[in-house]
């Protein structure tokens, strides 16, 4: 957060003074060549759940977008991949299945078995002509202590709108990384928040308070900001899920939200997501969890 | 260390043994060269002796001693800009000649090309070596009406710019960080105002500007790519003297004159930017932002004093300062950025005999940069900066007129304060880390000599030991496997942590092929112990400087390069091509998926990785100096490349400044004595940008994926711009002139930078992948006045 807080002032600053200072900002056309398509995975498998993943593929970068959002999902979305996941050393094939109502709409899944704390999994796709592989493995879930509302403090004046804060105490063993999902109200779906992911590097065996907002939607609107989206006001039925995930998964998510919070900012510099795919690209995530309820008071 | 001082003895042998060879009866003509209107000392002048066709240029204080046979001999100082001056000379014991140039009358310059100029540019050993004067760079189309020296000097060929407006050096492919700027020998960590648009160099106070591109000389070091020497003026010792400017975004003001005549005198000279002061009245009281804003300042200021004929002492000293203030009365948000430097040089030069000079220079040098941002409920304050402690000893010793042996040490303590943060959430004051500071020794110890060993040939040969140890405070954090922090160790206060010894052979040739044309070769390699990297696209002034530690090795330079210099028509026209070949190893980088907040609690070189580079290419260059039109046009032809076993699959990429073809073409044309005119055109191939080519969905959110490192060239940059200068008075007590600059003249649009701005809502089918050109400067007229009296 204050990190953030000090990249988000050091862009404000340079860019009005860049700004300022008679500047001229217009679109150009750039040509560059997209790489061949690659597989881009995006799976999950949770403690005592079925496994869920999302097989998509990347495409060029520049270039007309299908205006249609249907369309735009087949243009990216794979249908006829060869999916499995190795377990205690039995391969599973996964079916595809679509369920428009819930993201992710459409993905492979089996029901052959689900998720177990301190399992590994081994997860191969064919598709595109290639094949990419990833394994993960399912840490035991981490308790939390207490849930609590408070006002937003960054502004003296406010009266309604403010945040989740999560009390913790992290085991005494190094290497835990934890990602908080949540859902508001009537909200059908456990969605991350955004920026609520850490690992134990500098907290290790100690007990932790975090605060945190909303979660964010898949497929939200770029650069907007909503108050109302963003905190929680008084009264909100608050659900949480404070998910346990393993270190190389926590580099993904920590890289992958910089790389995708900036965005548009034009003096940052590229950031490389680190994942944990050979032959592809995106996360293929093990994850345990804990869930607890709160209606947001004083 | 047995080896170093073993070479040293060695080369003293060498350069003892071949004065001895000629016995014969022998004195040493010795002096000062000065300014006859104001007793400003002249370095680089050429003293040159008819008789024995020797020649030799004064040091950086105007001092020359030449050792001849016994004899009667005609002495010629010549100086660009001043009356030659000629003298016989009965050399029967040691003689002192201390010489006042008079400057030339604007009438005079057609006719003044004697036969006596020395060519100093076929003549000497140096390549890669360019100084500019000043006064020609007043002359010459300035960006917002300010005379930049800077600018000027990244308009020579094998120096880049790093795009619009930046006064950013990157010579002949190495880094922004590879340059040694020096203000009167302290070192200046960051030469920019105002993201770089401007340099901290206020022209008025200047006197000189050097620029060491290749074959460094042994008495500097520390830096892989140039050295920008930059010497303060003195002050007038003849009379008062007040020199300013009033521009349209900054105003000038320098007072000079003897403390006590033709014994002391001081200077002090002071700029600011004044756009902040000028919009306020236009701010409506109840604006959002009121009390925003942005100035700069500097402050220049030098006392010399002649304690006697051989000792002269010198304080300089330097402070300046960039304010960036941003105030919301809506969000309550308040943001404070001052950053700047500070120096001080004491200088003491002291002649042991006339063969035998001294310069003891004590410095201190201090680069900072602030932030503090405020909200109701909430402060927030970051400090970064780096502190020198500098000890030098400059020996320049004249053997024989075939010799002259330059030895020394230097001594710097380095205190580097990296990120550093502190801040209060209502009324509670939280810390992200102790504060780090890394402490560091650097010292070095130099001999050089500069042997004609006959009329042809001229060979400079030079060794540098340096050596830099890192000492204790300091927590270094240790890693397991998956990259976790799982120890530490500490180190007491003064505690050696990592110690790195090294060699700096330089070697430089010149043989001359006749009396229009020479040619050069030089060897030379150099260390480099301090670094920046940039996490950010472009040098902010938030850019840390870090030493070497136990995980980042010295930076090593090695280049060669080769030259064919000639002139043309009495010297009135320079040429040369000089060809360079460059590596550079212990290159740094940040490691890919680095994120800004990875230093807290962390030591930054986790996160470096470590690559070589290379660089090569070809300068031509064509100079007139001398008549009422003068100029030059400089072309490149470069290179440069970087290897990173960690970055890009290990693919060698091309550095992002890789700038393919760079032309310069500079001139300035004195029409009369009213008006002078000067012009500047300049064409660049585009920097290099990494930019993504593919994308995917993740989350339902868009990411970039990108390729090859500085996959793409951005468009050509180029530009044209014109200065008239108009002199209402030119001669007489109160002097002045105006300046009429154009600033890109055809209001070319060029690339600052590029980025991509993935905006709009997919679900809506308004999402699009943009990519914005953002330019900087369209045409810019600006209007300056200057007067002196």
């Amino acid at each position: 957060m204050k990190t953030r807080i000090f990249r988000l002032w050091v862009a404000f600053g340079l860019t009005i003074l860049v700004f300022g200072m008679s500047a001229c900002e217009r679109e150009i056309e750039i040509e560059l060549e997209g790489t061949e398509p690659t597989i881009v995975v995006e799976g999950l498998i949770e403690a005592d759940e079925n496994p869920r993943v999302l097989i998509t593929k990347n495409r060029g970068f520049f270039g007309d977008f299908p205006t249609d959002f249907a369309a735009l999902l087949d243009t990216f979305i794979l249908q006829d991949a060869t999916v499995s996941i190795t377990v205690d050393g039995t391969e599973y094939p996964l079916d595809f299945v679509v369920n428009p109502f819930q993201y992710p709409f459409a993905y492979y899944t089996t029901d052959a078995f689900v998720g177990e704390v301190g399992k590994s999994y081994f997860l191969r796709v064919q598709a595109l002509g290639k094949t990419a592989t990833a394994s993960t493995k399912i840490p035991p879930a981490v308790p939390i202590d207490s849930l609590y509302f408070g006002l937003n403090v960054f502004n003296a004046d406010e009266d309604s709108l403010g945040f989740l804060y999560v009390v913790y105490t992290d085991p005494d063993t190094l290497g835990n990384a934890y990602r908080l999902y949540a859902r508001r109200n009537s909200e059908p779906q456990f969605f991350p928040v955004e920026g609520a992911i850490t690992n134990d590097q500098f907290i290790n065996g100690r007990t932790v308070t975090f605060f945190s907002g909303q979660s964010e939607k898949p497929f939200a609107p770029q650069d907007t900001f909503i108050e109302s989206q963003f905190f929680y006001t008084l009264g909100d039925t608050i659900y949480m899920k404070f998910c346990s995930i393993g270190s190389r998964e926590f580099q993904f998510y920590n890289t992958f939200e910089a790389a995708t919070g900036t965005n548009g900012n034009p003096f940052a510099s590229p950031i490389l997501i680190q994942s944990n795919v050979s032959g592809g690209l995106g996360l293929w995530c093990g994850q345990s969890f804990y869930l607890d309820t709160l209606i947001a008071t004083q | 260390m047995k080896n170093f001082t073993r070479l040293i003895g060695t080369l003293l042998l060498i350069v003892l043994s071949s004065s001895a060879l000629f016995s014969q009866k022998k004195f040493t003509l010795s002096g000062y060269v000065k300014d006859d209107s104001n007793g400003e000392s002249m370095p680089g002048a050429n003293v040159y002796i008819s008789e024995t066709k020797q020649g030799a240029a004064t040091n950086t204080y105007g001092f020359y001693s030449l050792t001849l046979p016994e004899g009667t001999y005609t002495v010629s100082i010549s100086f660009v800009g001043f009356q030659d001056f000629k003298q016989t000379v009965q050399l029967n014991k040691d003689t002192r000649l201390n010489i006042n140039l008079k400057t030339k009358s604007i009438e005079a310059k057609e006719v003044e090309i004697t036969g006596t100029r020395i060519e100093q540019n076929l003549k000497s050993t140096d390549m890669g070596r360019v100084e500019v004067s000043v006064e020609e760079m007043k002359k010459l189309p300035a960006f917002f009406g300010e005379v930049d020296l800077v600018k000027i000097v990244q308009l020579i060929p094998g120096v880049k710019n790093a795009g619009e407006g930046n006064t950013g050096l990157y010579v002949r492919g190495g880094g922004p960080d590879q340059n040694l700027v020096l203000l009167d020998e302290a070192v200046v960590y960051n030469a920019a105002h105002l993201l770089g648009f401007f340099s901290v160099f206020n022209s008025d106070a200047v006197k000189t500007v050097d620029l060491h591109k290749g074959g460094m000389p042994a008495q500097y070091g520390g830096r892989l790519a140039s050295v920008l020497d930059i010497s303060m003026k003195e002050g007038n010792m003849k009379k008062f003297q007040l020199d300013g400017g009033i521009g349209l975004i900054a105003s000038r003001l320098t007072a000079q004159g003897p403390i006590k005549k033709d014994t002391s005198s001081f200077i002090i000279s002071a700029r600011r930017t004044y756009l902040d002061v000028l919009v306020q009245p236009f701010i409506r009281e109840t604006s959002p932002t009121k009390g925003s804003g942005y100035y700069f300042y500097d402050l220049n200021t030098k006392i010399n004093y002649r304690l006697s004929d051989k000792d002269r002492l010198f304080i300089s000293g330097y402070f300046g300062r960039d304010v960036f203030t941003f105030k919301s009365t809506e969000s309550g948000f308040n943001i404070r950025i001052p950053w700047g430097n500070a120096t001080v040089s004491t200088r003491w030069n002291h002649l042991f005999s006339n063969k035998l000079f001294l310069n003891t220079s004590l410095i201190f040098s201090d680069y900072q940069f602030e932030s503090n941002v405020e909200q109701t409920a909430f402060k927030f304050n970051v400090f970064s900066g780096v502190r020198d402690y500098n000890a030098k000893m400059d020996f320049t010793w004249y053997p024989s007129y075939r010799h002259t042996v330059k030895f020394g040490a230097n001594y710097i303590y380095h205190r580097f304060t990296p990120n550093n943060a502190s801040g209060e959430l209502v009324g509670e004051a939280f810390s992200l880390g102790p504060p780090e500071r890394i402490f560091a020794h650097e010292s070095a110890v130099y001999i050089s000599d500069d042997f004609d060993v006959n009329d042809k040939l001229r060979i400079h040969t030079g060794l540098r030991g340096s050596m830099f140890n890192q000492v204790g405070p300091f927590t270094r954090y240790l890693k397991d496997e998956q990259g976790f922090t799982n120890d530490s160790i500490v180190y007491d206060r003064g505690e050696p942590i990592q110690t790195y010894p090294n060699l700096e052979p330089r070697l430089m040739m010149r043989y001359q092929l006749n009396g229009k044309s020479s040619i050069k070769a030089s060897y030379t390699m150099n260390y480099q112990y301090i670094h920046i990297t940039s996490l950010a696209n472009q040098s902010l002034p938030t850019d840390l400087w870090f030493p070497s530690t136990a995980l980042v090795r010295p930076q090593k330079g090695v280049q060669y390069s080769l030259g064919y210099y000639r002139n043309f028509k009495e010297n009135a026209w320079e040429a040369s091509i000089e060809t360079y070949y460059k590596t550079m190893d212990n290159q740094v980088e940040f490691k890919d998926g680095t994120l800004p907040s990875d230093g807290l609690n962390d030591n930054v070189d986790n996160f470096l990785t470590f690559g070589r580079g290379e660089a090569y290419g070809a300068e031509f260059f064509l100079k007139k100096s001398l008549g009422n039109f003068s100029g030059w046009i400089g072309y490149t032809l470069s290179w440069t490349t970087r290897t990173f076993p960690e970055l890009n699959n290990g693919k060698t990429f091309y550095a992002r400044y890789d700038r393919r073809h760079d032309l310069s073409l500079v001139l300035s044309y004195d029409l009369n004595e009213k008006w002078t005119f000067g012009t500047v055109f300049v064409y660049a191939s585009g920097n290099l940008m990494w930019l993504p080519t593919n994308i995917y969905y993740f989350e339902g959110k868009p990411v970039l994926q990108y390729g090859e490192r500085n996959n793409y060239r951005m468009p050509a940059y180029h530009r044209w711009d014109l200065s008239a200068t108009w002199y209402t008075r030119r001669s007489g007590k109160y002097r002045a002139n105006w300046n009429f600059s154009i600033y890109n003249v055809y209001s070319r649009l060029n690339p600052f930078f590029i980025y991509i701005d993935p905006e709009g809502d997919v679900t809506e089918g308004t999402f699009e992948n943009n990519a914005k050109m953002v330019s900087l400067f369209p045409i810019i007229p600006s209007v300056t006045y200057n007067f002196s009296f």
